[in-house]
């Protein structure tokens, strides 16, 4: 029998659907902040260790931990003494579900220590940040944290730690500070070319962040008020970029093929 | 996806008897759970303070809501228990089981209280004096040894939830059941002298609300219900006038509580026997999301919910859950898992679940009345604050620190780490509210990303390799040319400063003057220096 289905019908099962779908990646995912949907479209995906590296990479964790902040989920961070709470409350990260572990400098921790305050962390928080000072944790016990993070559904967000074998991986690569000059102004903001590679990402994804902005947020792309000259050397950037994103995906294909 | 079953939407008649309830309250039941012998000092923990005790800490002078270290230190001997509701659901079903053999129909408020209709099994009993011994003996008995250690249990029959509920707890005191006779005029007698505390404590009133009721000098119920209704009405809207119908033992639903339209459920069955809780809990969540969604769309929030599951050999469980103030989705996934893990406890099941259930038993118009109480608190909040006590056992209460706001001109001074164990985590506007004064001299934002809690050393020299100096009055001897940190030296790109600070000037003992520069290497770093008396440090990193 012939099934007849209108044109609003289907507009209604497409909403349905859609709204499924969303409910669905809204699970399993958790959210970052706009800036970042160039680079992390459907948010941080649960269970997933976020590498964070070069120059721009403390506030790169910050800014992908900001998002899930904001929407009430808790950050645990361990091994990074020096986390700058100003930078961080700048960045979207909110200090009232901010919580910090710190190992004692007079009796530094062992191993298996590590791997049960890293298991508690995982298990109790929903954004776990891991610094240099838990770079002494051996791979198997990472292995182990990693595996306690998928079952629980946390997130992971590393620098400086690559025992912990990140499935997304975060560089900033070029950047560059405006406001400073020779004996004169102030740093304002930091212009980076951000690239996300990893196991699930097919082809590198670039994007030009302002990491952090005027304010110490972050922001995408090109900065709203900026004189001429920072434009046009924002635009040159992005090309750049591009034309760095291009030669990748021909080198990979040289790879490949 | 389940299916959102919805027929026609007629508005329920509004219930007008007061039904006669009976209800059976342990108390301090996650002490009971942890096993706790007669005379043995154990108090129950979450989030550092106390939520159950036993008789003889409350003998040493432990009391609900104290802090770790004060109980400590008033009962050295005290044994800390972590709060576990979910093990507390779990031990609470014997005692279900053991009460609804006697009783048909039984709702769970929460792990250690239960309420049912007391007029059918006070028929069957021969009065209600006769039902109240006889049910709680028989909890008592499901129970064992170690209710010694809170008293007993507590078996309350009254008029409404409310009285019913307070009766249970002076039943506990006495250790005998109370029985308040029925009609409006008796109920009133009953709560009269009452403190009118026990509207927050029982009820659920923002205490706010009852804060308020002391500072008007209305200190028990019975002045409040002596209050014509239409005054507190009009002076404190649809709560006063709860309150006041509360007080003079009248209906004690919230306003706006109705019967759902007959029929509405949500329901998965399972074409393949699930065996695991954890994936009904799962279904289980989507389908809670579901109802809540079905509910809050039409402006309304269930208030008492029936979970029904059913084996594949059709072994059945049904409890009813309620909770006054609404049960949000996260609440009713907690419940479900409650009652299945009861469930599997029993080790009677034969078969995989195939059937899952949630059914509204009554609704209420979601007027967000209550939600400052119970629904400020998320689960994960719940989760980070049971983490955070479990890391403090691992690494140390001097290990885990929260921020709190201080204030200062450096960036490590704004704001500071203080002890997780020290700081109300549910409260943190206490140490995160903004500094009482303006720091002048701070710098502007960004704030470096990493704050060297030790400052590294620095050597910073001119084109020429002498040291650069800052002068008195704030003059730089040269332009910055390079840093030296050990062996590694960096060219200066950019550079500026200096930013001098000179706090304390009129305490010689604590005075200190310092300058501060950002200097950009040719790394592409950008480090903050600080200049005090001829040394140079490295004190905080833009990373």
């Amino acid at each position: 029998m012939a099934r007849i289905v209108t044109a609003s019908q289907r507009a209604q099962l497409a909403a349905v659907q859609r709204q499924v779908e969303g409910v669905a990646a809204r699970e399993r995912t958790l959210p970052v902040v706009p800036a970042l949907g160039g680079l992390l479209p459907q948010g941080v995906q649960r269970g997933s260790v976020v590498g964070c590296a070069g120059p721009a990479a403390v506030s790169l964790a910050l800014a992908v931990m900001a998002g899930a902040s904001q929407a009430g989920a808790w950050v645990v961070a361990a091994g990074l003494p020096g986390l700058g709470l100003a930078a961080a409350e700048e960045m979207g990260v909110v200090a009232a579900r901010l919580v910090q572990v710190v190992e004692p400098a007079a009796e530094p921790w062992d191993d298996a220590r590590w791997g049960d305050v890293l298991a508690a962390m995982v298990d109790g928080f929903d954004m776990v940040l891991v610094g240099p000072g838990a770079q002494g944790v051996r791979p198997a016990t990472a292995r182990r944290v990693t595996a306690r993070l998928q079952a629980r559904g946390a997130v992971m967000v590393c620098v400086g730690a690559p025992a912990f074998g990140a499935d997304l991986l975060l560089g900033s690569e070029q950047h560059q500070w405006a406001g400073l000059g020779d004996g004169h102004g102030v740093a304002t903001s930091r212009r980076v070319a951000a690239v996300l590679e990893g196991r699930r990402v097919p082809r590198p994804r670039r994007a030009v962040l302002w990491l952090p902005a005027a304010g110490g947020q972050v922001r995408a792309g090109m900065p709203a008020a900026a004189d001429a000259a920072d434009v046009v050397a924002a635009a040159a950037a992005a090309e750049a970029a591009v034309a760095v994103a291009d030669v990748a995906t021909v080198v990979a294909l040289q790879r490949t093929g | 996806m389940g299916t959102v079953v919805e027929p026609g939407r007629g508005a329920a008649p509004h219930r007008s008897r007061v039904p006669r309830l009976g209800v059976l309250w342990c108390p301090h039941w996650p002490v009971v759970v942890a096993g706790a012998t007669a005379g043995e000092a154990v108090v129950a923990l979450h989030a550092n303070r106390v939520v159950a005790h036993s008789l003889a800490a409350a003998a040493e002078g432990v009391v609900v809501g104290m802090r770790r270290r004060e109980t400590q230190a008033r009962c050295p001997h005290v044994r800390l228990e972590l709060h576990q509701p979910e093990r507390d659901a779990r031990e609470w079903d014997r005692v279900v089981q053991a009460v609804a053999a006697d009783v048909p129909r039984l709702e769970l408020t929460e792990p250690g209280m239960l309420t049912f209709l007391a007029r059918g099994p006070a028929r069957y009993f021969g009065g209600e004096a006769a039902m109240a011994r006889r049910l709680a003996s028989v909890a008592g008995a499901a129970v064992g040894a170690s209710l010694a250690a809170v008293g007993a249990f507590g078996l309350g029959v009254a008029d409404g939830r409310f009285a019913a509920a307070i009766a249970a707890r002076h039943a506990a005191l006495e250790q005998a059941p109370v029985v308040v006779p029925a009609g409006v005029a008796a109920t009133r007698r009953f709560l009269e002298p009452l403190p009118v505390q026990l509207l927050a404590e029982v009820a659920g009133v923002p205490p706010e609300f009852v804060h308020l009721l002391h500072r008007l000098g209305l200190h028990q119920l019975g002045v409040v219900a002596a209050l014509p209704e239409v005054d507190l009405a009009a002076r404190f809207g649809p709560l006063g006038s709860f309150a006041h119908r509360l007080a003079s033992g009248g209906d004690d639903r919230l306003p706006g509580t109705q019967d759902p339209p007959s029929g509405l459920h949500v329901q998965r069955e399972f074409e393949e026997p699930v065996h695991h809780s954890d994936a009904l809990v799962f279904v289980a969540r989507q389908l809670a999301e579901e109802l809540a969604g079905a509910l809050a769309a039409d402006g309304r929030v269930c208030t008492r919910l029936v979970v029904q599951a059913e084996t594949e050999h059709g072994e059945r469980s049904e409890r009813v859950w309620c909770r006054s103030t609404g049960l949000a989705a996260a609440a009713m996934v907690e419940r479900v898992r409650w009652q299945l893990d009861g469930w599997a406890k029993e080790d009677t099941l034969t078969a995989g679940v195939v059937l899952l259930r949630l059914v509204p038993d009554e609704v209420r118009a979601d007027d967000g009345v209550q939600q400052g109480l119970w629904g400020g608190r998320t689960q994960a909040d719940e989760w980070a604050t049971r983490a955070v006590a479990r890391l403090v056992a691992l690494a140390g209460e001097q290990q885990v620190l929260v921020p709190a706001v201080q204030g200062g001109r450096h960036p490590g001074e704004s704001h500071r780490w203080v002890p997780a164990v020290t700081a109300d985590l549910a409260e943190p506007a206490e140490r995160l509210g903004a500094p009482a004064v303006p720091w002048p001299g701070r710098l502007p934002s960004p704030s470096p990303a990493v704050v060297h809690p030790e400052p590294r050393e620095v050597e910073v020299m001119d084109a020429t390799g002498r040291t650069v100096t800052v002068s008195g009055r704030g003059m730089v001897s040269a332009a910055p040319d390079r840093l030296r940190v050990g062996r590694d030296v960096q060219e200066v790109m950019a550079w500026a400063g200096p930013w001098p600070v000179d706090e304390r000037w009129w305490d010689a003992s604590r005075a200190r003057r310092v300058a501060r520069f950002q200097v950009l290497t040719a790394e592409g770093r950008l480090l903050l220096l600080a200049v005090e008396r001829g040394r140079w440090w490295v004190s905080a990193e833009y990373a």
